[in-house]
């Protein structure tokens, strides 16, 4: 930059230098003049005193200077700094009290923070990351220009996945991402700032300086106009500690990324922290107004009126919402439709208003996707259902039949869409049907049908005003009138038939109905919960669900349904390590689950190619399951309809209070098998044969039982009668094998196959050896092993085998693999861990029973790939266990091999 | 924006003091900062001052063998508050204001004067361990660890035969995960170099002609987004750091500011947009950066590239007419400000209106 720009920087410009005739230095000239440019030379000139000194057309140039461009460099001056005499002495005083007011403050906090410094320091030190690779040398002069953005990792995809598949919303995703990618493009650094702060060993001020601080890095992303950062700033913020200040914020950020849903929580959050703050308010009603709850929004945004009348922006949105209204009278119905149902459950309940609602605002669908898919609903059960009422009522409304194709378009898209998501979501449906409910006959489903219809009809445009027609008009009343369990039997049916929105909101005002009953209705409530949150989960409302399972699981921990629910949720937000946790408790509780147990398999691999071998350190503890819980456990599940794992299997159905009778007594007996209390055991095996006495699993628990307490003679009566049920029954065979064992009756033993002893440790209840980790007894009953076909299937079993490591099942699984099979079946993945699996198993379950299988299974094994690598890897107490199985498998000789092949055997394993 | 609404620079308490000031820091959540400079007889002293009632009470005097140049508190706990300190033989001390006879951390770090210090990780800003980083007329940048004795973590340095040059200014940013961190560097040629601590690679370098004397990011703590270079000619340079292009690397905006060096910038702690030079003349610019429509764009083949902002001046005074030495902002008090400058002054300044901003 030369002296020419800056004149007034260099201050040596002459008149020579600047070429400007003398007479431009006059008042005249100078206010004519508007080239900026050419003004800044003549301020240069004057004020450098060259020409003679001249303060007043100085000045005057310096205005006229300042009139044309104020920014314009020449017209800063050097001023000397403030002083109190700059200020008006009520502003100085403000200044200087200000300071002097911090001053004693912090010097308060100050000693506060000295008081605590011993105890806190120590703390601080665990936290952080280890020391820098030591000494590393970067040489400045190498040009190397590292990338440092990795592109995101594609997971990788499993054929399960595309069971979940909803075209819809990934359509809607793909919307969403194209209008992201076209506002923020850089946001790659987003993915990796940690949206929580570990505050271990933190004092209070370092917390609150910490919140601030990510509150203050909130705000200026926020004035950046980077929203999604804001977010994630405020989160962390929360995350310290949580203030109305940063919630509100938060909301705000998400109003600007029109998250809708999530910035009403945040408001709420507000206004639970502070009632009546006005910008949460002012914000709750810009989210009502978008989610079409155009009632909700004027009551908030008249609130804020009453506070304070001049608010600009409250008057400008009411005067919005009110034309909305206006002009939208859809809207207007369905929020009517809606209000009423809030009113009565107002009218019939007196307190805790803000949960109900909670409920009321979860139920009517917070998502703008699953609201519009309410009145999509809506309309197709319009058609579907209850043609002939509504359809004189929707014609004459011109929109109102504009948008039956298109609805009907929708429905059609749904059925496929449901058909394509295969499996689970018609187990789901069909599920629901099964039970409808406590004591709901057929009538009372008609009802129900009846009355959802017509409730529909009431949301349709116009035809609740309608009046002509008599079920329309009537519609709402039976719908309030109905008890929480029609509710319930509702929305079980309206979920069966796919409305899972309509579902929702039956399901909601049962549980409002609910609520102020307290904890006597604490079951009823939590399966009403989990029932909701499979609605959220069909509806792809993942937080919607989590937050429902949470409720269900407050009031029954440990139920399978809503831990199953809340994985799968938080496997669908690619929670992968919340969803882990849950799928593993819900193994805990029931292994059989064959669901469950696949998602964990799924989710290992997700987790390791995201977290590396490292990833189980990163996971939350998973909570261990109180053995009580399992009872407890079943009572809401068998109320709720039957899990797919299914117990029912051909079991013959008894009346309906015998078999929740005979369900819990038998519980409870297999629960005292598992604590090795025998005799209590037998007594509950009892009573329940004698509510229902075709049950053949009963006689065989009660065997077993006998068998322990050495009545053999009774255990092999129970043992005939079950077979006499049940010719095939493997546990009844081996344990009559074992009764007639006792009673040296040795016969027996020739008269039961081999393959009792294939079965029988996976079977049983009570072998489990008091490993009362591993769920109910009878959830071994059906673990579903069954012969591996090829190396993929074989290594799917292993690693849940090995999951658990459940010794049994692996035994279950060698007993019916075909030894020869084994190298094929192993293919390439003989890990360390499986290899002393398969030994274990071999040592503890399958050698006394068949050694002849144990040799062919070590044999094979040897044959292994990778075989040879694995006898070097494994330590010296590995070895032992191996040396063990051969001097115990020497010393059961057999005509199936010989001592010499075992020693041969024995070479090869190194030994 | 009316003058009764601009910011106003107050200039509160002003101290004469008998030895040459090189630096100055608030100590963390406190009325006190320390001064850090050099005896007429060649020895090394630390001040400890407090503001009472409107007045500075020197709290306490340290002498030590060698000049110290600069200081930082960057890198230790709020419960701590140990002063990291750069001498003129090239030792980095880290001490224990309350017990100073010995430092608590030594090293002998680099052969020649240390320039600049900055530190990282502690207070709550950036995450990940607490890092010191300083700079020498060695040519050598090295960042250390509290926890590690005698070598550095990391260590910049010169090819073998390569001109070795002056580093005059350090700074660390995008500390805003326990992996990411970043550290850049201003050298006497013009130079700026990025060298990115996660890859230990150099990032980025550029040269703006003249001396870099100060370099500061927007925030530590965060992805890199800003960060401004001060120069020896009068000028600053504002790089919008979120968008580097393949070739022509970070946008930026440059302002002709002061009449002389620009010897420091700082940013305000609590509001990132804003900062404050401090120029060869005595004088103090407070600036604002305004962000530009869209901050990025593509270029001809379609490549991501920065757009820069510009800067708008909202105040200036005049303190000196000797050069203000160092500039540090409260990180508790919103506007409260020291700065030192040759004349053997310190200066408590109070900036009026910035939460309005």
């Amino acid at each position: 930059m030369t002296a020419k720009d800056n004149p007034s920087l260099w201050g040596f410009g002459t008149t020579k230098t600047f070429k400007i005739p003398v007479e431009h230095l006059d008042f005249k000239y100078i206010e004519k003049c508007s080239d900026v440019k050419h003004l800044e030379k003549i301020l240069c000139v004057l004020r450098s005193g060259e020409e003679g000194y001249y303060p007043e057309l100085t000045e005057f140039c310096e205005k006229r200077l300042k009139g044309l461009a104020p920014e314009s460099r020449a017209l800063r001056k050097d001023k000397p700094a403030a002083t109190a005499s700059s200020f008006t002495a009520e502003e100085w005083e403000k200044i200087d009290g200000d300071i002097k007011s911090w001053v004693s403050e912090i010097k308060k906090e100050e000693n506060k923070i000295h008081c605590h410094e011993t105890e806190t320091f120590p703390a601080m030190d665990n936290n952080l990351p280890p020391v820098r690779g030591t000494n590393s040398r970067v040489h400045v002069t190498k040009e190397k220009y590292s990338n440092s953005r990795r592109p995101k990792k594609k997971i990788p995809r499993d054929y399960a996945e595309w069971d979940k598949f909803d075209v819809e919303k990934e359509c809607s995703k793909i919307d969403e991402d194209y209008k992201e990618k076209a506002v923020v493009k850089n946001k790659s650094h987003l993915s990796k700032i940690e949206t929580r702060i570990d505050t271990a060993g933190l004092t209070e001020k370092e917390k609150t300086s910490l919140a601030t601080r990510e509150k203050e890095k909130g705000n200026e992303a926020f004035n950046s106009g980077d929203y999604e950062e804001a977010i994630m700033y405020y989160t962390r913020s929360i995350s310290v500690l949580p203030t109305v200040a940063a919630y509100n914020n938060r909301a705000q950020a998400e109003l600007k990324l029109q998250n809708w849903n999530s910035a009403f929580w945040d408001c709420e959050k507000v206004l639970e922290l502070e009632p009546g703050n006005l910008k949460a308010l002012l914000r709750r009603a810009t989210t009502y107004k978008h989610q079409n709850k155009l009632q909700e929004a004027i009551e908030d945004l008249n609130k804020v009126l009453n506070v304070e009348p001049d608010n600009e922006l409250a008057k400008k949105t009411l005067l919005e919402v009110e034309r909305d209204l206006k002009t939208d009278p859809a809207s207007k119905t369905q929020t009517k439709g809606k209000r009423m149902v809030i009113q009565e459950v107002e009218n019939s309940e007196d307190e805790d208003g803000k949960d109900r609602r909670r409920a009321q605002e979860d139920g009517s669908g917070d998502k703008r996707l699953s609201s519009k898919r309410t009145e999509k609903n809506s309309n197709g059960n319009i058609l579907g259902t209850t043609v002939s009422l509504t359809r004189e009522a929707a014609e004459p409304a011109g929109a109102g039949s504009a948008a039956e194709p298109r609805a009907m378009g929708n429905i059609q898209k749904k059925l496929t869409g449901k058909s394509e998501g295969g499996k689970r979501s018609e187990r789901g449906a069909s599920r629901r049907g099964r039970t409808p409910g406590a004591g709901v006959d057929k009538r009372g489903r008609q009802r129900a049908a009846a009355a959802v219809a017509a409730s529909n009809a009431t949301r349709h445009p116009g035809s609740g005003r309608g009046a002509g027609d008599p079920a329309a008009a009537a519609a709402p009343v039976p719908a309030a009138t109905l008890g929480p369990a029609g509710l319930k039997s509702q929305g079980n049916e309206l979920f069966k038939s796919g409305q899972f929105a309509e579902a929702a909101l039956r399901y909601s005002a049962a549980i409002a109905q609910l609520e102020p009953a307290g904890s006597g209705s604490a079951d009823d409530l939590s399966i009403l919960y989990s029932n909701r949150a499979a609605c959220y989960l069909k509806e792809g409302n993942c937080s919607g669900c989590i937050q429902d399972c949470n409720r269900a699981l407050e009031l029954h921990p440990f139920s399978v349904k809503p831990l199953l629910r809340r994985a799968m949720a938080h496997e669908t937000l690619e929670q992968y390590g919340k969803a882990y946790v849950d799928y593993k408790t819900v193994l805990q509780i029931d292994c059989r689950i064959q669901l469950a147990n696949d998602s964990i398999n799924r989710i290992t691999r997700i987790l390791m190619t995201l977290d590396g071998p490292r990833w189980r350190e990163k996971l939350s503890p998973i909570p261990a399951v109180p053995t009580s819980a399992h009872l407890r456990a079943w009572q809401p599940v068998a109320e709720t309809p039957p899990s797919q794992g299914g117990d029912a299997c051909g079991r013959p159905q008894p009346g309906v209070p015998d078999e929740k009778m005979f369900k819990t007594l038998k519980e409870e007996g297999n629960q005292c098998v598992k604590d090795k209390n025998y005799k209590d055991a037998l007594s509950k095996y009892s009573e329940c044969l004698k509510i229902n006495n075709k049950e053949c699993a009963i006689y065989t628990n009660r065997a077993l039982c006998y068998l322990k307490l050495g009545q053999f003679e009774e255990a092999k009566q129970d043992c005939d009668r079950a077979l006499q049920m049940d010719s095939g029954n493997v546990k009844a065979h081996y344990r009559r094998a074992l009764a007639h064992k006792g009673l040296k009756v040795s016969e027996g033993q020739e008269e039961e196959p081999g393959r009792t002893s294939e079965e029988l440790s996976t079977d049983c209840p009570a072998s489990g050896k008091g490993d009362t980790t591993s769920g109910p007894p009878e959830c071994y009953e059906k673990l579903p092993i069954t012969k591996p076909n090829n190396a993929y299937e074989f290594g799917q079993i292993i690693n849940a085998i090995s999951m658990r490591n459940d010794q049994e099942a692996c035994a279950h699984l060698l007993a019916i693999t075909e030894p020869k099979d084994l190298p094929m079946l192993l293919s390439n993945k003989l890990e360390g861990d499986t290899f002393l699996l398969l030994i274990q198993s071999l040592k503890n379950n399958l050698i006394g029973k068949d050694p002849s299988l144990v040799y062919q299974h070590l044999l094979y094994l040897s044959k292994a790939e990778r075989f040879t690598m694995m006898l070097t890897l494994i330590s010296k107490g590995q070895k032992e266990q191996i040396e063990q199985l051969f001097d115990d498998l020497s010393d059961t000789p057999n005509k199936h091999f010989t001592l010499e092949d075992v020693r041969a055997l024995k070479r090869k394993y190194e030994l | 924006m009316s003058a009764f609404e601009k910011p106003q620079i107050i200039a509160h308490i002003q101290k004469g003091l008998n030895y040459t000031v090189f630096d100055c820091k608030w100590v963390p959540c406190s009325a006190k900062f320390v001064t850090m400079g050099n005896f007429a007889r060649g020895t090394g002293v630390i001040q400890l001052y407090e503001i009472q009632h409107g007045d500075l009470k020197l709290l306490r005097e340290i002498e030590k063998a060698k000049p110290i140049k600069c200081g930082t508190f960057g890198a230790t706990s709020l419960q701590q508050r140990y002063l990291a300190t750069g001498d003129f033989a090239g030792n980095l001390h880290i001490w224990n204001l309350e017990a100073p006879e010995i430092p608590v951390y030594s090293v002998k770090g680099h052969k020649e004067i240390i320039n600049t210090i900055d530190g990282v990780g502690g207070l709550g800003i950036g995450e990940g361990a607490p890092e010191i980083v300083t700079g020498s007329r060695d040519g050598t940048v090295k960042v250390w660890d509290p926890r590690q004795k005698d070598d550095p973590v990391a260590n910049m340095e010169p090819v073998q035969g390569e001109n070795k040059r002056d580093c005059w200014t350090v700074a660390f940013g995008n500390a805003y995960n326990q992996e990411e961190r970043v550290v850049c560097a201003g050298y006497d040629n013009g130079d700026i170099k990025l060298f990115d601590l996660r890859n230990m690679s150099l990032r980025w370098e550029t040269n703006i002609k003249n001396g870099v004397c100060s370099l500061e990011f927007d925030r530590k703590d965060i992805s890199m987004n800003k960060l401004v270079a001060t120069s020896l000619e009068g000028k600053f340079h504002v790089f919008d750091m979120r968008t580097q292009h393949p070739t022509k690397g970070f946008a930026s905006v440059s302002e002709k500011a002061h009449k002389s060096t620009v010897w420091q910038v700082r940013h305000l702690p609590q509001n990132r947009e804003l900062f404050l030079t401090a120029g060869g003349a005595g004088s103090l610019h407070l600036w604002k950066y305004e962000y530009p429509v869209q901050r990025s764009k593509k270029d001809s083949e379609g490549v991501e590239m920065g757009v820069a902002g510009s800067v708008s001046l909202l105040q200036n005074v005049t303190l000196s007419t000797q050069p203000i030495s160092s500039l540090d902002w409260s990180p508790d008090k919103r506007g409260l400000c020291i700065c030192s400058s040759f004349d053997q002054m310190v200066r408590v300044l109070i900036v009026t209106k910035l939460h309005k901003i």
